[in-house]
């Protein structure tokens, strides 16, 4: 029972939300509301993810891991930021408000500014020209980047080098990967309509 | 019971369990008649004009997909394309055996709503399996609280499976953050404190792939990817040293499990993938030949 009613419930859904695609009419009424109760299985599953998650770095910090002092700024970062929304009393608040501007925009901002650096060493360790294929993306990767940046060179029928590329040989790969993913993912419905993919069920 | 006088409802009887029955009956009525009202205030339409040859194509493909399943439920003999990541799994988890250090698996950083991540959670089931059998910690952080939920399951059931369920950490696999980057910091923290000797990439995944694929290297971690974005597939492929490309990763849960029905499954996906492979060529010639017969007809 734990495992047939979710698949079967899964099968109502996948059906239901094939035909909202199609019909206007039946996604205002049916397709909001699915989305709705998305939202409200993850608010029920939060309960116990968060109480996981301090009962996990709870135990850290009792055991004296070496990582016990990063837990402990989790846990004040949590049940802080708890604290100022319930003081404000509504959505949105000043503290609340504060605490994200100034504590988690910032640092969300330096943790995506590594993607800059990141860049960079990858791009070394993909250019390094050892074989033909990174031969022929250092040389690709060359033309792009010249021809945003300084120099756009010509490239077939009129266009430029670089946006050949991009729209003849680089667009032909994306729309391959997107038709096997496409077909993958009926696969995968069909999977779920038969009862036979059981990924989500967790058993 | 209720009868129809004029256009409201009347309870038939008024005793206590009448009383109950209307109550009950009101509500489900309530809440049946709900979209429909709702039908009438928001949508005009009930199907989309143009839509007709996707809905073709769509079942037509499920159809396909359809047989396979059959085909491997009638125990007909399924061999699965050979997938080169996949291959590499047990050697990875092997290397974390040998090496005493943990395996870290990333199911995506989407809902459980992206088939991306069913994918991922597929694969993880069958890596779970080959931790629990070969003695290998797994650690799972999910961005998701009910990905987290479904992970915990599923790795627990694995390790059931392989008779290893006192082997079980519950702590292991745990919810992080919602949030992108602060959950993409925390995995960073992980890979660089626990040195996993493998990662595995699975699922639905955002910006946060370069990143994690950078800091896996640095940590020393073997690392295996796999995903159906194809703006994430580039970082993947530079930085891992296996990636599954788009739809591996739906087939590699399937392919690793070996059920005859799921094989089927792929086997509809190629015989789909020729028909489509079919109608461009067919396009192809037509367009070269002068004719815009096949564009007329699907609407293009």
């Amino acid at each position: 029972m734990r495992t047939r009613l979710p698949l079967a419930v899964a099968a109502a859904v996948v059906g239901l939300t094939t035909i909202t695609v199609f019909s206007p009419r039946l996604d205002a009424a049916y397709g909001k509301g699915v989305t709705s109760g998305i939202q409200i299985f993850g608010a029920f599953a939060t309960v116990p993810a968060v109480v996981g998650l301090t009962r996990l770095h709870f135990a850290r910090i009792t055991r004296k891991t070496p990582s016990a002092a990063y837990s402990v700024i989790l846990l004040l970062a949590l049940y802080g930021t708890v604290a100022a929304g319930l003081l404000d009393g509504k959505w949105a608040g000043p503290k609340f408000m504060w605490v994200f501007q100034n504590v988690y925009t910032p640092l969300q901002q330096s943790v995506f500014a590594f993607l800059a650096f990141f860049i960079a060493s990858a791009a070394y360790r993909a250019f390094r020209a050892r074989t033909l294929e990174a031969t022929v993306l250092l040389v690709a990767a060359v033309i792009v980047m010249l021809g945003n940046a300084v120099i756009s060179l010509p490239g077939p029928a009129g266009a430029s080098a670089e946006g050949w590329l991009l729209s003849v040989p680089a667009m032909a790969m994306q729309r391959g990967i997107g038709f096997g993913v496409a077909l993958a993912i009926v696969a995968q419905s069909v999977r779920i309509l038969m009862g036979l993919e059981r990924g989500f069920v967790g058993r | 019971m209720l009868r129809v006088v004029g256009r409201a409802w009347r309870p038939a009887r008024q005793s206590t369990c009448g009383v109950r029955i209307v109550k009950t009956r009101l509500l489900l009525t309530s809440l049946l008649l709900t979209p429909f009202t709702a039908m009438a205030e928001d949508a005009t339409v009930w199907f989309v004009d143009g839509q007709g040859w996707v809905l073709t194509g769509v079942l037509v493909l499920a159809g396909l997909v359809a047989v396979g399943i059959l085909q491997g439920r009638s125990g007909k003999t399924i061999t699965p394309r050979p997938i080169a990541a996949l291959a590499a799994v047990p050697d990875a988890i092997g290397r974390a055996v040998e090496m005493g250090r943990p395996v870290v698996l990333v199911p995506g950083t989407q809902s459980i709503t992206k088939p991306g991540t069913i994918a991922g959670l597929s694969v993880l089931r069958s890596v779970a399996k080959t931790c629990a059998e070969t003695g290998a910690r797994l650690i799972v952080p999910c961005r998701d609280t009910i990905v987290t939920r479904i992970a915990i399951e599923t790795v627990e059931e694995a390790y059931r499976e392989a008779g290893r369920h006192d082997q079980f950490n519950p702590s292991d696999v745990y919810f992080v953050s919602n949030r992108q980057m602060a959950f993409t910091a925390a995995v960073n923290g992980i890979m660089e404190r626990e040195h996993p000797a493998t990662v595995f990439l699975m699922g639905d995944f955002s910006a946060e792939s370069l990143i994690f694929g950078e800091t896996g290297n640095r940590a020393g971690a073997m690392m295996i990817a796999g995903t159906d974005k194809e703006t994430q597939l580039p970082f993947f492929v530079t930085t891992c040293d296996h990636t599954l490309l788009g739809e591996e990763l739906y087939a590699a849960g399937a392919a690793i499990s070996e059920e005859p029905q799921l094989l089927g499954s792929l086997r509809g996906v190629d015989l789909g993938r020729l028909a489509v492979f079919a109608l461009i060529a067919v396009g192809l010639v037509l367009e070269f030949a002068g004719s815009d017969a096949l564009r007329t007809v699907l609407g293009g």
